[in-house]
C-alpha cells in the first residue's frame, strides 16, 4: 500500500497526464474529424445492398448477410478508435519523456509513475470505446451492445498500448506516427475488412494480426446473438500481451537516467 | 546509479590518504568526489584521469572550451553513465540543473513545481516558506500559470535553476546555470546560491565564462581531458 505523499504524487502524474491530452489540440482535433469524416463518408457513400460475410467463431465460420453501411461503420470504427487510441498512446510514453526521467531522478517512483500512467491510459481507451459503441448504437442497430463494446475496449487496448511501445522505442515522434499510421491502415483498416478478409485466399495471415480477434468478437456481437468465445480469448490474449509489453518498455527507459546517458531532453 | 556511488568507501572506511579530496575538503566531508575519472566516446578520450571534490559550503567552477567534456565529467560524477575508469561517489540529495531543456511543454509552471515539489530525493521536505521566497526572488509569480512552452528563454532558465534547489539540496550541480539571465537576474542568482551555501550547500558550477572568479573557492579548468585546478 503507496504512502499518503507517494498516493499525492501518483494522483498527480496522474492528473497532469489527463491534462496533457485534453491540451493536446491535434489530439482533439483528430478526434473530432477523423470519426465525423470516415463515418460520414460511409453514410454518404454505402448502399443498403446485402453482402454475404464470414464471421470468425472458432472452429467454425458462420455466414452472415450484412448490408454494406452496417458493413461498412462497423468495421471503420474498429480502424478509427485503434488508430486514435494508438495516437494518444503516443503522446502518453512518447512525449516529453525526458522530464519523466529527471523526475525519476528527483525521486518518482517508476513505479508509480507507470502505474499512473497506465490509468490515465485505460481511461482514454474507456472512454474511446464507450464513444464508438455509443455513436455506431445510434446509426445501426447492436445485438449486443455491452460486448461490442467489450470488443471496441480490447481494441483501444491493443492498438493503444501498441502506439505506446512504438512511443517509448522511438527516439522521434513523426516516425512513431508513421509506424502506427502504417500497422493501423494494414492491419484494421485493410485487412480486417469483413469484405475482403471473407474473400480472402491466406486467411490465417490476417488471424495473426492484432485487430483480427477484437474485430471477429465486434462483429459477432453486433449482428448475432451468439457468444464468440474464441474471439474474446484471443483478442484478451493480444491485450495482456500488448500490455505486458508496454509496461517492460516503459520501466526499461524509466529505470534511470542511465538509460539515456544522463540526457533529459529525449 | 548506486553501484557507482558506492565505488568509494566512505571517509572512516578508506584507507589513508586514498581518494584524497583536495583543498577544502577540511571543510567538512566531501559532498562529490571523483579520483581518476576517464571516459571515452568510442576511440576519442573525452576525461583523462579527472581528480575532483566538492565540499559542504564550498563553491566550485568547472571551465574549459565548448565540447571539452565538462558535462561529461558532471554526468560521470552524477551516475548517469559509467567512467571507463576511476571512481566517483556524490551525496544521493543532490540538486541538479542540467543544460538541456527537459521541463514538460504542456504544464503550466505551477503545475510543474507542484510535481516536483511532492519528489523528494532522501532530502528535506519541501518547504513551503522556501518555495514562496524562490519564487520572489526569481520574480517567477506572474509565470506560475503560463505555460511552459510559452516561457521565454531566461524565465524558462529560471524555472530550471527554482527546480533544482526547490530542495535546498546538499550539494547542487548547475550545468551553465546562468543562460539567458539578464545582469539583475545574474546577481540575483548569486544570492541565491549565497544563501544556499550559507546553509551548508556545497556547489559544483559548470560554466565556459566564469565572470567573477572571486566568487569561487576553487576553480577546475578542463583542458585536453585534464583538470588543472
Amino acid at each position: 500500500m503507496p504512502e499518503h505523499g507517494q498516493r499525492r504524487t501518483g494522483w498527480l502524474v496522474f492528473r497532469l497526464s489527463a491534462l496533457e491530452l485534453w491540451r493536446n489540440p491535434l489530439g482533439l482535433v483528430l478526434l473530432a474529424v477523423i470519426p465525423a469524416v470516415f463515418i460520414g463518408m460511409i453514410l454518404w457513400t454505402a448502399s443498403e445492398n446485402s453482402i454475404p460475410l464470414k464471421v470468425f467463431f472458432g472452429d467454425e465460420t458462420v455466414q452472415v448477410l450484412l448490408t454494406q453501411r452496417q458493413v461498412g461503420l462497423v468495421f471503420v470504427s474498429a480502424a478509427v478508435s485503434g488508430f486514435l487510441a494508438a495516437y494518444y498512446a503516443l503522446i502518453l510514453f512518447h512525449n516529453d519523456f525526458g522530464y519523466f526521467r529527471f523526475c525519476v531522478f528527483m525521486g518518482l517512483s517508476p513505479t508509480l509513475f507507470t502505474a499512473a500512467r497506465f490509468v490515465a491510459f485505460l481511461g482514454v481507451t474507456a472512454l474511446l470505446a464507450v464513444a464508438t459503441t455509443f455513436g455506431l448504437g445510434r446509426v445501426t442497430p447492436l445485438e449486443q451492445p455491452f460486448t461490442v463494446f467489450a470488443g471496441f475496449l480490447l481494441i483501444t487496448v491493443i492498438y493503444g498500448a501498441y502506439g505506446g511501445i512504438v512511443g517509448v522505442l522511438s527516439r522521434s515522434f513523426m516516425p512513431a506516427l508513421l509506424l502506427i499510421v502504417l500497422l493501423a491502415d494494414l492491419d484494421a483498416a485493410w485487412l480486417q475488412n469483413p469484405v475482403y478478409y471473407s474473400a480472402a485466399q491466406q486467411s490465417q495471415i490476417i488471424h495473426w494480426l492484432p485487430a483480427f480477434y477484437p474485430c471477429q468478437m465486434v462483429f459477432s456481437a453486433a449482428f448475432t446473438a451468439r457468444s464468440n468465445g474464441a474471439a474474446l480469448g484471443g483478442a484478451l490474449v493480444w491485450a495482456v500481451a500488448t500490455v505486458v509489453l508496454l509496461i517492460v518498455a516503459v520501466h526499461w527507459r524509466m529505470r534511470g537516467p542511465l538509460s539515456a546517458g544522463g540526457r533529459f531532453d529525449q | 546509479m548506486t553501484d557507482q556511488r558506492n565505488l568509494i568507501p566512505s571517509a572512516a572506511e578508506r584507507p589513508p590518504g586514498s581518494l584524497s579530496a583536495p583543498d577544502g575538503a577540511e571543510a567538512g566531508r566531501p559532498l562529490c568526489i571523483g579520483a581518476g575519472v576517464e571516459f571515452s566516446y568510442g576511440k576519442h578520450r573525452v576525461l583523462d584521469g579527472c581528480d575532483l571534490s566538492v565540499s559542504p559550503r564550498q563553491v566550485v567552477g568547472l571551465t574549459g572550451e565548448n565540447g571539452s567534456g565538462k558535462s561529461t565529467l558532471i554526468k560521470c560524477l552524477l551516475g548517469f553513465i559509467r567512467p571507463t575508469a576511476g571512481q566517483v561517489r556524490c551525496e544521493p540529495r543532490v540538486g541538479y540543473c542540467p543544460q538541456e531543456n527537459y521541463l514538460h511543454r504542456s504544464y503550466a509552471v505551477a503545475e510543474h513545481l507542484e510535481l516536483v515539489g511532492s519528489l523528494n530525493r532522501g532530502g528535506e521536505p519541501l518547504d513551503a516558506a522556501w518555495l514562496s521566497h524562490c519564487v520572489a526572488t526569481l520574480k517567477l509569480e506572474p509565470y506560475l500559470s503560463y505555460p511552459i512552452r510559452k516561457l521565454s528563454g531566461g524565465t524558462y532558465q529560471k524555472v530550471k535553476l527554482l527546480t533544482a534547489i526547490v530542495h535546498r539540496p546538499p550539494l547542487l550541480v548547475l550545468d551553465e546555470p546562468t543562460d539567458g539571465f539578464d545582469w539583475t537576474m545574474y546577481l540575483v542568482f548569486w544570492d541565491l546560491i549565497a544563501e544556499l551555501v550559507g546553509r551548508g550547500t556545497g556547489v559544483l558550477m559548470i560554466s565556459h565564462l566564469l565572470h567573477d572568479r572571486d566568487r569561487f573557492d576553487r576553480i577546475y579548468d578542463l583542458h585536453d581531458g585534464r583538470l588543472c585546478a
